[in-house]
């Protein structure tokens, strides 16, 4: 798989949050073309083309879908979220959240931002993998992307 | 005249105190007086501050506790789950049975997480007094717990109770916890019966909800209501101890009182009020 034939963007800091996500996926076949990085800088780097992915990426082929936790290091998933919305050429990514917090100010920050969904991490396995099946019909082979 | 107004003062330095002022008319044969008392109360506020100060902290750990406790409790049973899923094979009987007590602790921890976040959220939320039609209300709990304990016959016997101004949602919530004690606490009676009645004391409506099960050791009820205690073993009845905390907070929030009476094996009831 090459950076340009990407499908999701997996944003999230938690390895163990990130080996279930994309096992759920893989048992589902969407995570053949998924890219999983550990913080905001990376996804920014990797949306934008810039630093590490410099070379390798094309800023104008977009990820199908971009998963994106709010708590990490370095750059958080409010500020990638706010970036990818605000710039004319990556708005249009469709991006959910997906976290632990349930929490009003994070909710309705998203949303404010331009968060296409928020998803709450079931804590309950079967839940969580319900949801992840779910959301990856729905955004990766349901949802019409934008051309 | 008045009591309690809180000015500022200045000392000889300069720099402002906060005092307390109390006036009082004097009848005297001169015509009247007034008399001022001025009251220093520095450390008064300065401890309110730090008792504020305290509480905030202490809300913002439990929220932080409990929030950031779920990551690694959604890895422990994710992993679990596919270790049981994808290794099936490998497992002997025994192997399964340590794979589902793992499960039932991180279910039990999971519970206590979610009761801890919902009593430290109480202490932030604001109080909003609307109108309650307590009768309605009721109903519709019994019906929502009742859903959950469907193989208990209850015998309920709801009198016509008050309505009341309080904050909807944590009333509700009141009456939940109350109600769900009362039936998982009477479930083990050959004739399990509930009653929940109102009357009036002074200026505040009171409610009860009374059960005919296993009761409590009267001598341990000032323990009731903190958070964690319980007065039963786990083995018995499930539960984290947080509900009747969080049913405490939320009455004494709106200006009530929270009290139970009960003996062993002979029922308990709880009571609260509300300011009318």
């Amino acid at each position: 798989m090459n950076a340009n034939s990407v499908e999701v963007l997996l944003v999230e800091d938690n390895m163990s949050d990130a080996e279930l996500t994309i096992r759920e996926l893989k048992k589902n076949h969407m995570a053949n073309n998924l890219v999983h990085v550990v913080n905001g800088e990376e996804a920014l780097a990797f949306i934008f083309s810039t630093g590490k992915y410099q070379e390798t990426r094309s800023a104008i082929i977009h990820p199908k879908l971009v998963l994106l936790d709010i708590q990490m290091p370095k750059v958080n998933g409010l500020e990638v979220l706010e970036k990818i919305k605000s710039n004319p050429v990556t708005k249009s990514i469709p991006v959910v959240i997906l976290t632990s917090s349930k929490e009003n100010p994070d909710i309705e920050k998203c949303y404010s931002l331009g968060v296409n969904s928020y998803i709450v991490k079931p804590v309950n396995f079967e839940n969580f993998s319900l949801a992840i099946k779910n959301l990856g019909f729905y955004w990766l082979l349901l949802n019409q992307h934008p051309l | 005249m008045g009591e309690g107004l809180e000015l500022k003062a200045v000392k000889k330095d300069g720099t402002l105190f906060p005092v307390e002022i109390s006036l009082s008319p004097i009848n005297t044969e001169d015509g009247m007086l007034i008399s001022a008392a001025v009251r220093d109360i520095s450390s008064r506020k300065a401890m309110e501050a730090a008792l504020i100060k305290t509480n905030a902290e202490l809300e913002a750990f439990t929220y932080s506790v409990s929030h950031d406790l779920r990551a690694p409790l959604r890895g422990i049973i994710g992993f679990t789950s596919i270790l049981e899923e994808e290794y099936t094979s490998k497992l002997d009987e025994e192997a399964k049975r340590i794979t589902g007590v793992i499960k039932n602790n991180t279910v039990k921890m999971g519970r206590l997480i979610d009761d801890l976040l919902a009593f430290s959220r109480m202490g932030k939320r604001e109080i909003v007094k609307e109108f309650i039609d307590t009768n309605k209300l009721v109903r519709d709990v019994i019906k929502e717990v009742s859903q959950l304990h469907q193989n208990i016959k209850i015998n309920w016997q709801i009198k016509p109770l008050k309505n009341v101004r309080g904050d909807i949602q944590t009333i509700r919530q009141v009456w939940i916890n109350l109600i769900s004690n009362a039936i998982k606490y009477s479930s083990h009676e050959k004739e399990p019966t509930i009653t929940i009645d109102s009357f009036t004391d002074g200026d505040q409506y009171c409610f009860f909800v009374k059960d005919n099960g296993v009761g409590f050791n009267d001598q341990y009820k000032h323990k009731l209501f903190k958070v964690f205690q319980r007065l039963h073993d786990t083995s018995q009845f499930e539960g984290t101890g947080v509900g009747l905390a969080l049913v405490e907070k939320i009455i004494s929030r709106h200006g009530g009182k929270v009290w139970a009476e009960g003996e062993v094996n002979a029922g308990a009831c709880f009571y609260f009020s509300i300011p009318v």
